[in-house]
């Protein structure tokens, strides 16, 4: 019997082309420039947007058939985990609160990845563009879906994830995955892919995902390996999105370059500030450790990003202004960023710890220039303070940088016993920051930051209490209402791991009693 | 001259294209890790779709790799026939 | 031991001693060193430049406005096992 022909009537390129271009047009009347209002005020310079090159030529029939397929797999796994009382299997109870950290702090912000591609894929005026941001927007609101079905089997027996979608838009350590990610999205679309496209998932991206998903294969959350898995081959479009963007940028003008130099060193450093939360949790949230943040910026960030800037020096661009003092950083950020959890605990909605001693000790062979000599002590009277009953909790709000609004934790380069500090004055008034880099991404825009919502600001101001709160009255608890606003439940969300009902309960279940499902 | 890169899950789905790679690539090479494997080429690298069919036994869509594929490196260019990675500017 | 530093309201007619004898108290006393703190001793900065605050002034008979920086050295204590925490 023969074999069908099959005989296809485009190639793929041909297919795609005929798909996803030819179905624009100038506007007839009504000014392009109104109908697409802002696709010229960041002064870019695009002769010809023929040149785009698509890197992946999925067309909406393909890509439904393959993302389908992708999510049954998933759910089938999602299921089964279930099925299977999967979170007994996790190496110690103490691994969940990496997974709070993500859905409280990386979840949403695939939900605003979504929003922001959905609004670049209508402003820009080349069609290449329009539609891989369009793909890209529906890619990054399946994350957020994902993501939220495969951690919420964890949220039925655990603490700290009940309402993440309400503390991200108002709890103070959250502020600073969502001004990071306002500030993409309220700038412009070429500003927008540079940031995400370019700056997030192209130079960035291994060192927010590698850390997550290596730490859930080594400490048995199947469901969460199995999102990532899954994630992954999206990721890789995002990627060659990204470096096709720059390149395609670079190439139209010249006159780009500085442009677009000066969004890579803001947005280098944005992104390099917010995963000081990635650095603490590899550091300290793994039970099962996979590798330290030192050693994972070594192998993403130094080699990886080396060779990129190499390959982009021929347009005039060199590597970020904050790169230095970035790598500088290995060395601390995860202890400083710790010990702020650590110290704040009462007011966040996860538990933290004192590192056993097996794990100081892997802290001192990963850590030889720092660790013993700045970090472990303090560490060690936290341990003595808490065994005789008066574990420390700081009760004083900390000050934070105006840009990105993390509390001003960070050393000086080279003097980890010096916080940084900087400042502006502008318009009558002073602003503080925790480098060099986010001054400057300040006094460059200060219109823009000038208006940030900093969260201890904003519980000073008294618009952090709960409705129809009273802060004249006698025996007024501040900090109390400020919890009851957050939604926080106090003695079960926060505080120390060792105090807690998920360990209890942990406990209880590895000694055979039946998990009981929360109502 | 930098490597360019794939990696997909390891699976019975991805076998026959690691296969159909070593096949067309003779400078690549594969490592493997937990749940991954990796191939790495000098400069360039091709997925010929005839090459996996041969080893599939059944007729293969190349857009297919979607299902398992976790990253890569290099740029990329891509038709019905061949998917191709490299650093050739 | 305190990771970064921290924000608070004070009304401007704040006597500087007040800051430090019952304020700062209520900021650092968990700290093993504070009891150890010699005032008289004590570096003062503001916005990163030496500062000579009188504890007799209020803070703003200080110069000290709203959102001022003030930092302070303790000569001789270096924190937990000389950690600078």
């Amino acid at each position: 019997m023969d074999a069908t022909v099959k005989r296809k009537k485009m190639g793929l390129k041909q297919r795609y082309q005929t798909m996803t271009r030819g179905l624009d047009w100038t506007t007839s009347y009504q000014d392009m420039d109104k109908v697409f209002p802002y696709d010229k005020y960041e002064g870019i310079k695009v002769h010809n947007w023929d040149e785009w090159e698509d890197p992946f030529r999925l067309t909406m029939e393909a890509y439904w058939k393959y993302q389908g397929e992708k999510e049954k797999k998933l759910y089938a796994v999602i299921d089964a985990f279930a099925q299977n009382n999967g979170q007994l299997g996790i190496s110690d109870a103490r691994y969940v609160n990496a997974l709070k950290l993500f859905i409280q702090g990386v979840t949403p912000l695939e939900y605003c990845a979504h929003r922001g591609f959905a609004h670049v894929g209508r402003h820009f005026t080349g069609v290449g563009a329009r539609v891989a941001a369009q793909m890209q927007s529906i890619d990054e609101l399946r994350h957020y879906q994902t993501e939220t079905h495969a951690l919420s089997h964890y949220n039925k027996y655990f603490n700290g994830m009940h309402e993440s979608n309400y503390w991200y838009d108002r709890v103070w350590y959250l502020s600073v995955p969502k001004s990071f990610f306002e500030d993409a999205m309220s700038g412009g679309p070429f500003e927008f892919l540079v940031a995400i496209s370019f700056s997030f998932e192209y130079v960035l991206t291994n060192l927010l995902f590698v850390p997550f998903m290596s730490g859930a294969a080594h400490n048995g959350d199947m469901s969460t390996v199995t999102f990532g898995f899954s994630a992954q081959s999206d990721e890789s479009r995002h990627m060659t999105l990204g470096i096709e963007c720059i390149k395609f940028l670079l190439e139209q003008d010249s006159a780009n370059a500085p442009i677009v130099q000066r969004w890579i060193d803001k947005w280098f450093w944005r992104g390099y500030r917010l995963l000081t939360l990635v650095a603490m949790m590899q550091d300290y949230m793994l039970p099962k450790r996979v590798m330290s943040w030192k050693e994972a910026w070594e192998m993403y960030a130094e080699s990886n990003g080396s060779a990129l800037f190499k390959d982009l020096a021929r347009y005039g661009i060199r590597e970020p202004k904050g790169w230095q003092d970035a790598c500088e950083g290995k060395d601390h950020i995860s202890h400083q960023a710790w010990n702020t959890f650590y110290t704040y605990n009462a007011a966040a909605a996860f538990h933290t710890w004192v590192p056993n001693e097996e794990e100081m000790q892997w802290l001192s062979e990963k850590y030889p220039q720092s660790f013993d000599q700045y970090y472990r002590p303090r560490l060690d009277h936290y341990d003595k303070q808490h065994k005789q009953g008066q574990r420390f909790y700081n009760k004083t709000l900390p000050m934070l940088c105006q840009v990105c609004q993390i509390p001003m934790l960070f050393t000086e380069p080279n003097d980890p016993t010096s916080i940084c500090y900087r400042e502006s004055d502008y318009a009558d008034d002073k602003y503080h920051f925790c480098s060099d880099h986010c001054k400057e991404i300040f006094d460059h825009e200060p219109e823009k930051y000038v208006q940030a919502w900093l969260p201890v600001h904003q519980i000073y101001q008294g618009n952090c209490f709960p409705e129809g709160t009273d802060p004249t009255v006698e025996g007024f608890d501040p900090l109390a209402a400020v919890m009851e606003y957050y939604r926080i439940n106090v003695g079960s969300d926060n505080f120390d791991f060792a105090d807690s009902e998920d360990r209890r309960n942990f406990t209880e279940w590895q000694a055979g009693e039946e998990p009981q499902v929360s109502p | 001259m930098s490597d360019v890169f794939i990696a997909f899950q390891a699976n019975e789905d991805s076998r026959p294209i690691v296969d159909a790679i070593i096949a067309d690539n003779p400078e690549a090479k594969v490592v493997y890790s937990p749940g991954l494997v990796k191939i790495d080429a000098p400069n360039r690298l091709v997925i010929n779709r005839e090459t996996i069919e041969e080893e599939i036994g059944r007729d293969y869509d190349l857009q297919e790799i979607h299902l398992n594929l976790v990253t890569l490196s290099g740029h990329i260019d891509e038709d019905d026939d061949q998917l191709s990675l490299s650093w050739d500017h | 031991m305190f990771c970064a530093p921290v924000c608070i309201p004070v009304p401007p007619s704040t006597p500087f001693n007040v800051l430090i004898g019952e304020i700062f108290l209520g900021v650092y006393g968990e700290h093993p060193d504070f009891v150890a703190i010699d005032w008289d001793e004590v570096v003062w900065f503001k916005s990163g430049h030496k500062f000579t605050p009188r504890f007799d002034l209020s803070l703003a008979e200080n110069g000290l406005g709203h959102k001022d920086v003030i930092r302070f050295k303790t000569p001789g204590l270096k924190g937990i096992k000389g950690s600078g925490s």
